[in-house]
């Protein structure tokens, strides 16, 4: 199985995704800026990608785009900070855009590796 | 000789006219005056002599006058002269109008008539006529400026009074009488510094007024409210003004301009500005809390997160111990930035058209069985109130909120009054004029102090002790009122009570109405509901809200002896609701051990955690499993666990 990929701007929730899919046994890419997960995809397949969608550096809805016109087959969780002033409205666009499963912080351990789950046996 | 010569000397220079005439009236004589006067030459004068010039007409009488004209002055001179000689004796100052200048040139002259009887020979008549047009002239001009001035005091839409020396009043217009409610005699004889309401303006006025008189000048304006006779307050913007002439005493000359509309409009703009400021500063504090709130998420999630994980990690029971106190002190926090995220409007609402009325029976219905029992609540409704636009549960939030809100501020017990009725109009300028339905939540409690007053819907404000409130209820339901586009008000006195409002907008279109009371008849075929949670508050509150629906309810504060009760009792109940957050086993746990056993049985998970969308894969997986996101609004709780229990009434 492929890596997942996880993107955070926020180191802790970053480390704290990372380490919930690595007890899983998964194989984990974690990056804080949205242009390496362009890069990483360049080189490497992906069969998952986690990403936060609201980033300074890159709009997430954005990278969203992006990855899924370059792998069609790969599947995405977006996450919203919870507090942003359209944060719904971005978790809704999101969707429009392919997204296949969404989460609002902070969501449980056991919610994610749920998620996470379903959608890797889902393809498998 | 000299003494006739005298004597006509001073005939002849007279200042005005003298006519002699016989004991018939026929003309004997004039001076030169007379020709001045007339404008008759000597000859003419000379060849008036033996004429009856001023004789009556042929047919005058007394009573009737002259039988052509009423003012005939010829016949009314002539009447004169006739009385004089009839009486012997003169008659003084007749007044009328001469036609002058003799047979052709006609000038009409106001003459004033005097007759002197000489009882000399066989007795004369002196006449002595004097021109009086030109004082009758400055009469007449009089006359019109007073009469002008006259109808200046009757129509002017201000308050005229004029105040002698001793403060008495001497003159009132129409105005006056009509603002005052007091008739003209009453004015003229009260003192009319009593209409000033306040005291202290009163005796202010007063020594105005005599430093008017001592100083002799004016002074300036000045606006003070009056009290009419039949106790309304008039505003009034008086200008005073020092009046002396050489003919009457000094007098004060009040003018004052009812100003009260005015006055009224420029404190609804004040009220306005006031309130507008004060909704401006809790957006503020709404846009910072949001911004927060993003950053506490991010924070949150990681320090929940690494407890779950660790959790995982460790066997120490008190290690675990410690972590589930982490967890759970996490979800408090979720759910208060989830709170925050209501005051500052960042929540979905879902407006629908609905009668109030039926909602509150069913807010009285739940609120009755979770509040003290010695507090009654109370609903006054009027026939006919107008439907609204509005979010049922986020009603609901805000009549949770208000009612707890009452209920602690009666520590002794007391009543919850909630009264609706249809209000049109702009509620004293505070909002735009409309049709409204206007609610009233209101208690007998110990009241808000004023200078707390402004303060109460800015969020982490509160007055209780600690441990006993956030601070964010009323904060949460001025943030609703906001997103709903309604009003909210609150007056409150110190230990009398406190009332909330709420102006909500009239819906004019029509109300397909969700039936609320079925829920609560058909829970009444007796469902068993296992209810879950590690909070002994929760277990209580939710145990008498469930209970009062009509459920049978079987409630554990721990995850264990839930699990324990499931076993022994073979599952043999219709529903479970689960806190998900506890120790030794998390509500998803618990739901996947009944599951091995009964699929069938519904599970209701309550998180503290965001809403999580898309948690529909797990559900397809986990037959009939809902999540709920903390804090539960009881009406949310009810409807779920009715469409759980009774899924196909909801289908149809």
């Amino acid at each position: 199985m492929a890596a997942i990929v996880v993107l955070d701007d926020d180191p802790l929730m970053l480390k704290m995704i990372e380490a919930a899919l690595l007890a899983e046994k998964w194989e984990v890419i974690a990056l804080s800026q949205s242009k390496k997960v362009v890069e990483h995809l360049k080189n490497t397949d992906i069969s998952l990608l986690i990403t936060d969608i609201l980033m300074p550096d890159r709009d997430g809805l954005e990278v969203i785009r992006t990855v899924k016109a370059m792998h069609k087959e790969c599947k995405i969780i977006a996450i919203s900070g919870g507090g942003g002033m359209a944060a719904k409205d971005l978790l809704n666009i999101a969707r429009c855009l392919g997204v296949e499963e969404t989460l609002s912080k902070p969501f449980s351990v056991e919610v994610l590796v749920e998620k996470v789950k379903s959608l890797l046996y889902d393809k498998e | 000789m000299d003494k006739i010569f005298d004597c006509m000397t001073i005939f002849n220079s007279a200042p005005f006219a003298m006519v002699l005439l016989d004991n018939e009236g026929y003309f004997l004589r004039a001076n030169d005056y007379f020709k001045r006067m007339t404008g008759l030459t000597q000859v003419e004068v000379d060849s008036l002599v033996g004429e009856g010039l001023f004789k009556s007409c042929y047919d005058y009488s007394k009573t009737s006058g002259c039988r052509f004209n009423d003012s005939c002055y010829s016949c009314r001179l002539g009447w004169i002269i006739e009385e004089t000689i009839a009486n012997r004796e003169g008659l003084e100052k007749e007044e009328f109008l001469l036609k002058l200048g003799g047979h052709n040139v006609v000038k009409l002259a106001h003459v004033e008539a005097s007759t002197t009887y000489i009882p000399k020979n066989d007795g004369m008549v002196l006449l002595t006529l004097s021109d009086v047009s030109s004082q009758k002239a400055v009469m007449r001009d009089l006359k019109k400026r007073d009469s002008l001035i006259n109808r200046f005091l009757m129509t002017a839409q201000a308050f005229v009074l004029v105040l002698d020396k001793e403060l008495k009043v001497q003159m009132v217009n129409p105005f006056a009488t009509k603002i005052s409610g007091y008739s003209e005699d009453e004015l003229l004889s009260m003192d009319v510094v009593s209409l000033v309401e306040d005291e202290e303006q009163r005796e202010r006025i007063k020594r105005n007024f005599s430093e008017v008189f001592s100083k002799r000048e004016v002074f300036s304006s000045y606006h003070t409210p009056l009290l009419t006779k039949s106790g309304n307050h008039r505003d009034i913007q008086w200008n005073t003004n020092y009046i002396e002439t050489e003919e009457s005493e000094p007098l004060i000359l009040l003018m004052g301009y009812d100003i009260t509309s005015e006055m009224k409009k420029e404190h609804e703009r004040a009220l306005f500005a006031e309130r507008l400021k004060e909704s401006q500063k809790l957006e503020a504090i709404g846009t910072l809390a949001s911004g927060i709130a993003h950053d506490f998420n991010n924070i949150l999630g990681a320090v929940m997160g690494f407890a779950e994980l660790t959790l995982r990690e460790v066997h120490d029971p008190v290690v675990k111990d410690y972590q589930q106190t982490i967890l759970k002190a996490g979800e408090r926090a979720a759910a208060l930035v989830k709170q925050i995220l209501t005051f500052s409007r960042e929540s979905d609402t879902e407006m629908k058209p609905l009668y109030l009325d039926s909602l509150i029976d069913e807010v009285i219905f739940f609120m009755s069985s979770v509040l003290p029992s010695n507090v009654i609540i109370r609903k006054h409704a009027q026939v006919g109130v107008a439907p609204i636009l509005a979010d049922a549960n986020k009603l609901h939030e805000i009549f949770v909120n208000l009612c707890t809100n009452s209920a602690q501020a009666m520590h002794n017990g007391g009543e919850i009054s909630i009264a609706i009725e249809n209000y049109s109009g702009t509620f004293d300028g505070k909002c735009p004029q409309g049709d409204y339905v206007r609610l009233t939540v209101s208690d007998s409690g110990v009241g808000i102090d004023e200078e707390v007053l402004p303060h109460i819907f800015e969020p982490f404000f509160t007055t209780k002790e600690q441990n006993v409130g956030t601070g964010m209820g009323l904060a949460v339901v001025y943030g609703i009122v906001k997103e709903m586009e309604c009003e909210i008000f609150v007056s409150s006195k110190k230990g009398e009570g406190t009332t909330f409002t709420l102006l909500l907008p009239q819906y004019n279109g029509e109300v397909v109405e969700e039936d609320a009371t079925v829920i609560i008849q058909k829970a009444n075929q007796r469902k068993h509901i296992v209810f879950v949670d590690d909070e002994e508050d929760m277990v209580y509150l939710y145990k008498a809200v469930l209970e009062s629906m009509g459920y049978s309810v079987t409630a554990f504060n721990d995850s264990i002896k839930a699990y324990k009760y499931m076993l022994e009792d073979h599952c043999d109940f219709d529903l479970l609701i689960t806190d998900q957050t506890m120790p030794d086993m998390t509500g998803i746990t618990l739901a996947n051990h009944l599951h091995e056993n009964r699929p069938d049985i519904p599970v209701l998970i309550c998180t503290g955690y965001s809403t999580v969308q898309g948690f529909d894969t797990l559900q397809e997986q986990k037959n009939s499993i809902e999540i709920l996101s903390k804090p539960v609004p009881v009406n949310l709780l009810s409807k779920r666990v009715h469409s759980l229990l009774f899924p196909r009434s909801v289908e149809a």
